[in-house]
């Protein structure tokens, strides 16, 4: 690998390229899904190729192919160039990338069962046993269950001296049920409530998709009956499964610096957390304490480093409910304005990426993207169940459902996937057609308690969208259960 | 990279002679996509890569399975082949299984510009260029994309099917953004012919939006009146056609459903003024000749004069009811009327103009209610005229309550592919202010 990147990184400088990097990267993914009693996919793709990204008079230039051969390298590192070379004239400010030491090393995401050779009839055993399971339920008409199983093997090279291998390996299982009402038109369904993970096969065992699937059923069946909710003010308290989402979108998307000073404008949006909050913002209440970490075992976004070829680390991003950082990669750190804003905040000065860069193929544009996330869990022990108990009027709201929020990150609407009243400190039974919409900063000043770490879990996704053309990223989001005074709900039913 | 219809036969050819399974299907895509990024005045990032892709999809009896690679020597092939077998003989049976097409007819569906296939970055560049120039000219932040692509795809099997088709495509879409972001203005061109992607237009009018949208003005959340141009409704009705499947609607779980059991094929679902069908020939659209199983791309009409007449039936389920399989529709165009959205405009009484949406979401699956943002181009529209722009609202409403309500539409015009009017509607719930832009 690393002469066949020594042919892309040497032709980009004899091209005129001030700065070159490649990623030789095979992509693998096993799909799996069953309906009911039958299984009714079973896909296996590879995708194997590599982008040369190049820097010419501070301009970027990128061509990829999925023709690994020395001379097909070198003329896509060349085109690479040509491009950078016939967008110069319409670039403003010149790309200055911030130091970052040279490294050579490997890393593999510590798996303990390669997925992809765990034998095929084992995991459609798992599938169909999940199904059968859930259509013991009666009032449970369908069932879907599926596992995927994602492979990155990336070579990353660069003209700093750079040389990495990373082999990074994610696993999703899952199943929903539906349940259905022929009379009424009606029908509901459960999706369970397991995150993928940056796992090997001993998620699949973990997640005990046979043992969850006859509660999935009846909650299905049960939500199909539930009463509709009043819509009002309630103190929701959302658990993880949920509120993962809900971080995802308000505080991950919205701390992404290139937003934040306007280069995902025409798409993914810009940013309601400018820079001049950063120091002084009050984005949450002071039990709301939000870290970014690249580093932490199982994430989705874990590795050792990133596609800038920078070392991952962890680092806070609200602090005792107060803004206090932005995620970055190699190209932002040095921007004047991100600069000023620090030194206004009375932050120290930062001459480092915090290592935030990913493209989700070879033939992708690495760019800023999420890391993993996650809410700090309370310091104070407390329980899911003394939260409950401590609550009068409110929804406490399990998994994800849809969700919206706008291109600056602030009015956001989230439902779930089962809803339960809380009346007077108990569950009082389940309620249905239920979403919740706030601005971010009243969501989050409205928090006022947070489960312990025992109770702290991780939700993510596989694909996050971002950018033109889109690239699915993959982070994951953790918190304990936590709680949100006074909260506007929607009745989501309607007649039509 | 483009491969024609002798490359493709030869690769094809060789795949399925490595099979030994019952049957193989092979698919092959590729083609190159380029793209230039700006933001701020400026190019940002770019992209152009080349890619090949092989799935080969092998059946035992009822066992299937399929597996795809990027790599086409001959190595890589019997790889890829032996994978999609060895899964396939492992595979546990599938009842749906439903054996593959034999020689098909496909109609003559060419999508294709030489001068989209030929660009070079000096095009993309000299685009950006036009943006950047006209921000700079009116004091506005221009952001946007320029991407264009040729492509082909190949479908082939052991029971003889051949199908090749190819198309190219290229679309410029601006964001202008005035006062440090205190408005903004959004605006797309799209076309198979990179030559016919009007980019000074493109600018000229999210520049007048993000003019005219300067100092918006609340308005309280409510059911108003809505006109939305035509990337609105595209962007409002595509959530609609996903609920277009038959046999979701068949199993009592789709909107489509009637109660009581079946569909609803055959009732009333829009207002009398709505017809949707989609024509994979039409010279406008983006069609193709086949969809990934080889079933042939045919006109279809899904709703006419508000009676719902197709939904999607895939070949298993076709099967099982006795209809003939759909296949899902290509070259979409939604019926419109004659003018432009200036002539709704003028007609309208007072209205809220939609530029386009953002982050649309199913909340109810059983009404096709959506949530979502406007953006880029809100304004109040009153006795025929724009008054002022508006501050932007989340709504939460179905687009098939607002396919009941339409009032006027103007004449389709091309939009990511296909041809769509705007539209004005009597009421559009909208739930809550939002104060980004």
């Amino acid at each position: 690998m690393k002469e066949l990147a020594d042919v892309a990184l040497n032709a980009a400088q004899s091209a005129g390229a001030e700065y070159a990097d490649i990623r030789i990267s095979r992509h693998r993914q096993q799909s799996l899904s069953a309906r009911e009693d039958h299984v009714e996919s079973v896909r296996d793709t590879e995708s194997f190729g590599f982008g040369v990204r190049v820097l010419v008079d501070g301009t970027w230039g990128f061509a990829a192919s999925s023709r690994v051969e020395r001379e097909t390298i070198a003329q896509v590192a060349r085109r690479a160039v040509a491009t950078a070379q016939a967008n110069r004239p319409a670039r403003r400010r010149p790309v200055e990338l911030v130091d970052a030491p040279a490294h050579v090393g490997a890393w593999r995401t510590p798996i303990e069962t390669d997925p992809f050779e765990v034998p095929l009839a084992e995991k459609t055993d798992v599938l169909l046993a999940a199904n059968a399971a859930a259509m013991t339920v009666a009032g449970a008409k369908y069932c879907m269950s599926w596992m995927t199983f994602q492979n990155e093997r990336k070579f990353f090279a660069n003209t700093d001296g750079s040389a990495i291998d990373q082999d990074i390996y994610r696993t999703y299982p899952c199943l929903s049920v539906t349940a259905t009402d022929p009379a009424t038109g009606k029908f509901e369904t459960r999706r369970a409530d397991v995150a993928p993970r940056g796992m090997g096969y001993e998620h699949v065992r973990q997640a005990d998709l046979v043992g969850l699937a006859p509660r999935m059923a009846d909650q299905a069946v049960e939500k199909l009956h539930a009463p509709s909710v009043e819509p009002g003010r309630y103190d929701l308290i959302l658990h993880p499964s949920n509120l993962w989402l809900t971080m995802h979108e308000s505080l991950g998307h919205p701390t992404e610096l290139d937003r934040v000073v306007g280069l995902e404008a025409n798409f993914a949006g810009t940013s309601f957390l400018t820079l001049d909050k950063l120091g002084a913002f009050r984005y949450g209440s002071p039990v709301v304490n939000f870290k970014a970490d690249r580093t932490l075992p199982t994430g989705l976004a874990t590795c050792a480093y990133d596609d800038d070829g920078v070392e991952t680390t962890e680092w806070p991003l609200v602090r005792d409910g107060i803004l206090v950082d932005y995620q970055t990669i190699r190209e932002q750190v040095l921007w004047p304005e991100y600069r000023r804003a620090r030194a206004a905040a009375g932050l120290p000065e930062v001459r480092h990426s915090y290592g935030a860069c990913y493209a989700d193929s070879w033939s992708s544009f690495p760019f800023q993207r999420q890391a993993n996330i996650h809410l700090e869990a309370g310091r104070d022990p407390l329980t899911p169940e003394e939260l409950i108990a401590d609550t009068e009027r409110g929804i406490y709201i399990v998994g994800d459902g849809s969700f919206s929020i706008d291109q600056q990150r602030r009015n956001f609407q989230f439902s779930g996937q089962v809803f339960y009243e809380v009346r007077d400190g108990k569950i009082a039974g389940m309620l249905n057609d239920v979403a919740y919409q706030a601005q971010t900063p009243e969501f989050w000043n409205a928090c006022d308690a947070i489960c312990d770490e025992r109770y702290w879990k991780m939700g993510g996704t596989l694909n996050c969208g971002k950018g033109q053309p889109p690239q699915a990223a993959k982070m994951s989001h953790g918190a304990a259960p936590a709680r949100f005074r006074q909260i506007n709900v929607l009745n989501t039913r309607r007649k039509v | 990279m483009i491969l024609d219809e002798t490359q493709v036969r030869a690769i094809l050819d060789k795949a399925l002679s490595y099979a030994t399974a019952d049957e193989v299907r092979v698919n092959l895509q590729g083609g190159r996509r380029a793209n230039t990024r700006f933001a701020l005045n400026g190019v940002t990032t770019c992209g152009d890569a080349d890619s090949l892709t092989v799935t080969v999809t092998a059946g035992f009896g009822r066992r299937h399975a399929a597996a795809s690679t990027t790599e086409v020597d001959d190595g890589a092939l019997r790889r890829v082949v032996a994978a999609a077998e060895q899964l396939a003989r492992i595979a546990p049976e599938d009842p749906e299984h439903v054996p593959e097409l034999g020689p098909q007819q496909y109609l003559p569906v060419d999508p294709w510009a030489d001068r989209t296939a030929g660009a070079v970055p000096a095009v993309r560049a000299e685009g950006v260029a036009t943006a950047i120039g006209r921000a700079e000219a009116d004091g506005l932040e221009s952001s946007g994309y320029f991407e264009h692509g040729s492509e082909f795809s190949a479908v082939g099997n052991s029971r003889g099917l051949f199908g090749w088709s190819r198309r190219t495509d290229a679309s410029f879409t601006v964001t202008m953004r005035a006062d440090g972001g205190s408005s903004s203005g959004w605006a797309g061109a799209t076309s198979r012919d990179i030559g016919e992607v009007d980019c000074e237009a493109a600018s000229r009018r999210a520049a007048e939006k993000a003019l005219a949208a300067r100092d918006p003005r609340p308005l309280e959340p409510g059911v108003y009146p809505v006109i939305l141009e035509p990337q609105a409704v595209r962007d409002f009705l595509t959530f609609a056609l996903w609920c277009f499947d038959a046999r979701r609607a068949d199993e009592g779980r789709s909107f489509f459903t009637r109660p009581g059991g079946g569909n609803k094929i055959g009732q009333r679902v829009a207002g009398e003024n709505i017809t949707i069908r989609s024509d994979p020939t039409h010279p406008d659209v983006l069609g193709t000749r086949f969809g990934a199983d080889g079933l042939p791309a045919r006109p279809q009409t899904w709703i006419e004069n508000g009676v719902l007449r197709q939904l999607v039936y895939s070949r298993y389920w076709a099967g099982k009811q006795g209809v003939e399989p759909t296949g899902l529709p290509t070259g979409l165009i939604v019926e419109g009327g004659e003018g432009t959205v200036d002539d709704l405009i003028a007609a309208a009484d007072r209205a809220v103009l939609i530029t386009r949406f953002w982050y649309i979401r199913f909340v109810d699956p059983q009404t096709i209610l959506l949530t979502g943002l406007t953006r880029d181009g809100l304004f109040w529209v009153e006795d025929g005229r724009i008054r002022h722009g508006l501050r932007n609202f989340r709504f939460n409403e179905s687009p098939i309550a607002v396919l009941n309500r339409v009032t006027g539409l103007s004449a389709p015009v091309r939009v990511s592919g296909a041809l769509i009017p705007a539209l004005a509607a009597g009421g559009f719930t909208f739930a809550s202010a939002s104060d980004s832009v």
